[in-house]
Formats: C-alpha cells, sequence, structure tokens
C-alpha cells in the first residue's frame, strides 16, 4: 500500500468523525496552548465597533425612556458589524480542502474557547486565597466581578470565583461548542461576537438603553439555547433531576435568566449555595439563593472548575457515541 | 427560620426568669391605650363573620380611601403580595427595600426569589430604579422614624407606574403624623400602588389583629380571592368600626401618645449615659436610641432585662427602641436608667457573667 493511499484510507475513515475530532483538536490546543492572543482580533472588531456606535447612537440627553427608531439604529449597527464577519468565514472555508478545513476549524474553535483562560483567572484567586494572601487574591476577583473587591473576605472571593467560574464556563467554552456543533466556525464567530457587542452596548444606561437593546437581546438569545445545553451537561454530573429542578425553579426568576439557570445547576451538583449579599458601587444587593447546600468555601474554586471541564468532556463524548451510532447503523 | 420581633414579652420573661407581671414591657411599638372595648352584641360571637359595610364606610372614612380591603393584619398580605405580584408581572425580578424596618418585608421578597437592593436614609435615585421593579417604603420607618413627604413618594409612584413597576407603602406608625403624608387617597390615578394600615397600633389593639389593605379595586379583588373567606371575625371588625369612628377619642389618643413620647424623649436623653449615645429619633409611638459605634447594644439590652425593662434591641444590634410608656411607667424607667447596673453594661463584661 502506497503512503498516499494510506492517508487516503485514513481520510475515509476519518470522515464519520470529523466534528469529533474538530472538538477533540481545539480542547487540545486550549489544554497545551492556553490562551492565545485573541484579544488581537477582538480588540480591531471592539475599535470598530465603537467607531460605529460612534456614527449611528443618537441618544436622547435627559431621557430614560426606550426609544424604537435609536434601538433599531442598534440593530441595524449590530447586522452590519456582525453578519458580514460570519458571511465571509463561511465563504472562505467552503474554499478550503476538507483536511484543511479540519485544522482551520479546529485553530478558529480554539481561539474562540477559553477553558484553559477560565483555569488561570481561577486559580490567580485560589493560590493566594490558600496562603491568605488576601490582598493578591482580592486583586485578582477584580478581574472577575464588577464590584468592588476591597472588603471582600475570603468566603466572598470563593463565591465570586464560582460563580463567575460556571457562567463564564457558558459564555466562553460550552456555548462556542454548542454553536460549533450546531452552525460550525461562521456560527461560532456569530456567537463570540455578540457575546462581545453585549458586553460593550449591553448596559441601561442613558447612552445605551435602546441601542443597546437588540444586542442584549441577541446574546439573551443565543446563550438562551446554549445556557440550556450547559444547564443539561452540569445537571448530568448528579444529582440530574434535583439541579434541573433547581436551575428551572432558581434560575426563572434570577436577574440574569441565562446565568441563573447554569449557575443554579453547577452550585446543586457541587452541593452548595450561591446568592447572597453583595456590594455594587456602595449599595448592598442580596441575590437569592442558587442550588442547596453549605455556603462556598476556598476548595470550591477547583471544583467549579472541574464542573466545566467535565461538561465540555461530557459534550464531546455525546457527539462521539452520536457520530459512532449513526456510522455504525448507516 | 422565624424572624424575632418585639412583644415576646413570655418568652423573655422564662428566659430571665422574672414573673411577666413585674416586666416593664416596652418591646413594641403598639399604643399603651387601648380604645374601650364596647359592649359587643353576642350574635356576633355566634354567626360567622357577614362582610360588614358599615365597617368599610368607617374606614374609608378614616383613611380617606375610595376601596379598601379588611385584612387580619398586614402579615397575611406581606406573605402573599410577591407570589400576586410575580402571576401580574413575569418580569419583575428587583426590589427595593429598606436597610432597616420590618424584616417580614425582606423574608416574603426573598423567599420568593427577588433580588433585593438595599437603601438607607434615601430612596434609590428616581433614574436609578429599574423598570418592573418594586419600590417597599415603610413610612415613617420603624425603627427609626424616618418620614418620606407624600409629594416625594408620588413622584415615585409616577415613575413607577411608567415602567411597569410596584410601590409598597407600609404606613403602619403614620397615624401619628401629623400633617398626614399618607398615600391612602392617591390610588385612584395609579393601580400600582399598595398601602398597608394597621389597626391595632394606634388605636392600642393588637390583640384583635385587624388591618386594612388600600389598593384598586382589581387588586383587592385578588387578595380577597387568595385569602378567602372570614379573615376578620367578627367582634373585632365591631369594635374597629366604632374605634373608626370616634374622632373624639383618636384626637384625644394623639394628644396622648405625642405628650408621652417627648416625656420618652426627654427621660431618655436626660437618662442614658449621653457620652454613648448617637442619636434618638422615632414617632409618637416608638423612640428609638442609637448608641455610638463600638458599643456593645445588646449587653445594655441584657442589663436592662435583668431589671425587667423589656425594648427591643434593633436586628443591627446597633440601637434599642422603646416603645411609648405610661406616666407611671416612665418613672420605673427614670429610675431604673442611671442605675449603677446598667452603666457598668457599657464598660465590664455583664453578657459573660449573666452566661
Amino acid at each position: 500500500m502506497t503512503e498516499s493511499s494510506l492517508i487516503a484510507q485514513l481520510t475515509l475513515l476519518a470522515a464519520p468523525f470529523l466534528l469529533t475530532i474538530t472538538l477533540v483538536l481545539a480542547l487540545i490546543f486550549d489544554y497545551f496552548l492556553g490562551e492565545p492572543k485573541k484579544y488581537h482580533q477582538l480588540v480591531g472588531f471592539g475599535n470598530l465597533a465603537n467607531l460605529i456606535e460612534k456614527i449611528l447612537n443618537n441618544p436622547a440627553p435627559h431621557k430614560t425612556h426606550f426609544c424604537p427608531s435609536n434601538a433599531m439604529l442598534g440593530a441595524i449597527a449590530w447586522c452590519v458589524l456582525i453578519l458580514p464577519i460570519c458571511y465571509l468565514s463561511y465563504y472562505l472555508l467552503a474554499l478550503l480542502p476538507l483536511s484543511a478545513k479540519l485544522v482551520i476549524e479546529a485553530i478558529f474553535l480554539y481561539l474562540a474557547i477559553g477553558l484553559n483562560s477560565l483555569n488561570v483567572h481561577a486559580m490567580q484567586v485560589f493560590k493566594p486565597l490558600m496562603q491568605g494572601d488576601l490582598t493578591t487574591a482580592r486583586h485578582y476577583t477584580g478581574y472577575l466581578v464588577s464590584r468592588e473587591t476591597t472588603n471582600l473576605s475570603p468566603e466572598e472571593m470563593s463565591r465570586a470565583t464560582v460563580e463567575s467560574m460556571l457562567e463564564n464556563g457558558h459564555d466562553a467554552v460550552i456555548a462556542s461548542l454548542v454553536y460549533f456543533i450546531i452552525g460550525g466556525i461562521p456560527l461560532v464567530i456569530l456567537h463570540r461576537l455578540a457575546n462581545t457587542l453585549d458586553a460593550m452596548w449591553g448596559y441601561k444606561n442613558t447612552r445605551f438603553k435602546s441601542f443597546g437593546f437588540f444586542a442584549a437581546r441577541a446574546d439573551d438569545l443565543l446563550g438562551f439555547i446554549s445556557g440550556k445545553i450547559c444547564t443539561l451537561l452540569y445537571a448530568l454530573q448528579r444529582p440530574f433531576v434535583l439541579a434541573l429542578k433547581n436551575a428551572y425553579q432558581q434560575g426563572n426568576q434570577y436577574k440574569s435568566h441565562n446565568g441563573g439557570w447554569v449557575m443554579a445547576a453547577g452550585a446543586t451538583v457541587m452541593k452548595k449555595t450561591l446568592g447572597g449579599s453583595a456590594s455594587y458601587h456602595g449599595k448592598t444587593i442580596t441575590s437569592p439563593t442558587l442550588g442547596m447546600g453549605d455556603s462556598i468555601k476556598i476548595n470550591d474554586i477547583p471544583r467549579s472548575i472541574a464542573i466545566v471541564q467535565r461538561a465540555a468532556i461530557l459534550l464531546v463524548l455525546i457527539v462521539f457515541i452520536y457520530q459512532l451510532t449513526s456510522y455504525l447503523l448507516v | 427560620m422565624a424572624l424575632i420581633h418585639g412583644g415576646q414579652l413570655q418568652q423573655v420573661a422564662k428566659q430571665f426568669n422574672i414573673a411577666p407581671e413585674n416586666w416593664l414591657d416596652l418591646s413594641t411599638g403598639i399604643a399603651p391605650f387601648s380604645y374601650p372595648i364596647p359592649n359587643i352584641p353576642e350574635k356576633l360571637y355566634q354567626a360567622l363573620p357577614q362582610p360588614n359595610n358599615e365597617l368599610e364606610s368607617a374606614a374609608k372614612g378614616y383613611y380617606n380611601a375610595n376601596s379598601l380591603l379588611v385584612t387580619n393584619g398586614s402579615q397575611a398580605i406581606i406573605k402573599l403580595l410577591p407570589c400576586l405580584w410575580r402571576e401580574q408581572n413575569q418580569q419583575s425580578t428587583t426590589v427595593y427595600l429598606p436597610e432597616q424596618g420590618y424584616k417580614e418585608h425582606q423574608l416574603a421578597w426573598q423567599s420568593a426569589s427577588f433580588t433585593l437592593c438595599w437603601y438607607q436614609d434615601k430612596l434609590p435615585a428616581l433614574e436609578e430604579i429599574e423598570d418592573n421593579s418594586v419600590l417597599v417604603v415603610i413610612n415613617p420607618n420603624n425603627p427609626t422614624g424616618q418620614l418620606f413627604s407624600r409629594s416625594l413618594l408620588i413622584k415615585y409612584q409616577e415613575k413607577l407606574a411608567k415602567c411597569s413597576g410596584l410601590l409598597v407603602v407600609d404606613e403602619a406608625f403614620i397615624d401619628v403624623i401629623n400633617p398626614s403624608q399618607s398615600m391612602t387617597n392617591s390610588i385612584n390615578a395609579y393601580k400600582n400602588t399598595l398601602i398597608l394600615r394597621s389597626f391595632g397600633k394606634f388605636f392600642g389593639l393588637a390583640g384583635i389583629r385587624i388591618g386594612f389593605l388600600i389598593g384598586s379595586e382589581v387588586w383587592l379583588e385578588n387578595f380577597r380571592e387568595h385569602l378567602g373567606p372570614w379573615q376578620v371575625n367578627g367582634p373585632a371588625q365591631y369594635i374597629a368600626e366604632k374605634a373608626l369612628l370616634d374622632i373624639n377619642w383618636q384626637e384625644k389618643q394623639q394628644c396622648k401618645l405625642k405628650a408621652l413620647s417627648s416625656r420618652l424623649r426627654a427621660v431618655l436623653a436626660e437618662n442614658l449615659p449621653y457620652e454613648n449615645i448617637s442619636t434618638i429619633s422615632g414617632t409618637d409611638l416608638f423612640q428609638t436610641v442609637y448608641f455610638k459605634e463600638g458599643i456593645e447594644v445588646e449587653k445594655y439590652y441584657i442589663a436592662l432585662c435583668q431589671l425587667g425593662i423589656y425594648v427591643r434591641l434593633t436586628d443591627d444590634k446597633h440601637a434599642l427602641r422603646f416603645g411609648i410608656a405610661k406616666m407611671e411607667q416612665l418613672e420605673r424607667l427614670a429610675n431604673a436608667l442611671p442605675s449603677k447596673q446598667l452603666t457598668n453594661s457599657l464598660i465590664t463584661n455583664s453578657f459573660e457573667d449573666y452566661l
């Protein structure tokens, strides 16, 4: 058998499992290479978004009510920024031969997911906490939450970190994997950019209340689908029914629907309780309880990362089993 | 876990091993003079309570309201409200609550998984109020005594109406406020407002459990349906009807409470170690003493209990609330406050001694 025919044979054998292979490759890249300088491409996109927002956004000063025409402009800006990039990626990927496409797709997916970076951010808080270095821990907790961290206790920092891991485990890992499975790289890009625009425009202040409306809703909608799948993946780590029940009951009433669902499921799996009082810009806010059990301790931080990792592996396994079944049956 | 309120004399008496009749109980904001119980027709005991039009019209007159619901106190309403509100507005997740005040409000909203945003002396800024949110105001506040003007609350009422929110005003202690800042006659224009009025505090009849909910007819019907029939017993309805019509007695009661609350204030100001006190504030139904930071108020509270004086230690343990005392009770208080035992409690470890 010649070498080229061996490759051809292998390709033929691998063909039914392309999706699984791409997912595994992307996760392997993420594991070994870690966070890429991925903010480069997002910085360019961010500058472009700022420019377009400056041109199109026309908030009425001193008026806090909703303005439909400005919201429409926000929707147009969103489409102009995101859709051409998605289409371009779709067009270019279609030109590639199969084997190159696999590698390119794996690389793109790797750029979109941040499982390794999630772990790095959590450890930045966890390690100083274990050593009793509260100042450093507070500094890095500030990377994860929007509230001031100067007076946070170790328990409060642990809670903030675990909440951030469970929620970002969805936003930065599971959602990208899910959208890759559903629609390939174009949909991954759509989700990633929609997520970025929500972070830039999804505020309820005078400037963005109307203009950012579409960006916020679009992100909610995209997260709605992947959030439910992420909830399932967390819940599969058992207790399954209880985690789903809590996700439904507690998550539906939570301020952020998608965040509520995944955090409630994750906390239930950890047998812990999230929520409680926290200070945001001098104002105390008491969030409703998510999950059930004791309150969060320092060593729950690595446990929360493990839940996200297992969820990613479970998803790949499910895809593999599906592809294997269809390969054997067809 | 059940919340701890004032008025638990039996339990405290047992804890400190002093017979209940020997206590000076100032732990609640209930007037020390009760409306005299009229002769109650026997049939009111014998029959099931009927919807009472006379009581309703008496209440409408007293509360200056067009539509109201007779309740067996505010507690059941407070508990039921979050669920009924959610049925009306699924988008609602945020409740603004006073950091100090009747904790059953917090418990009810928290149990229903709402996100609670706390405010202190100032209401949250108008432009910060989120769409679909709920604002709970206790006016005047208990224990701080802080009073928000009617004109200010109307601004919030307008804002909340515009953004599909809900305004809840707990006016349990407002009967003693002159000129009245009550929102009861603002309901017509705004359906998204509920006002809780307490009967037992001003009329000194907390034991008969009767209160009033003032709101739009739709709200009242909704509560009526969920609470079921026979909420308030016949004799209580009869007593309340007479009391609400007795303007003469009400005026006298106001004068008495006003006089006694300023006496109480004076007694507290004169006899408490002033170097430890930051402010005294309240209404004509209670006076709250705020201690300076670093003072262990709980020790002082325990020392008072050991002398058979039962007051209310606030939930944050920074202050003591004194209910209105009658003249003869004031004397006992005035004698007790300067005693060695009490002043020492602020320095020594009497808490540990006690244990």
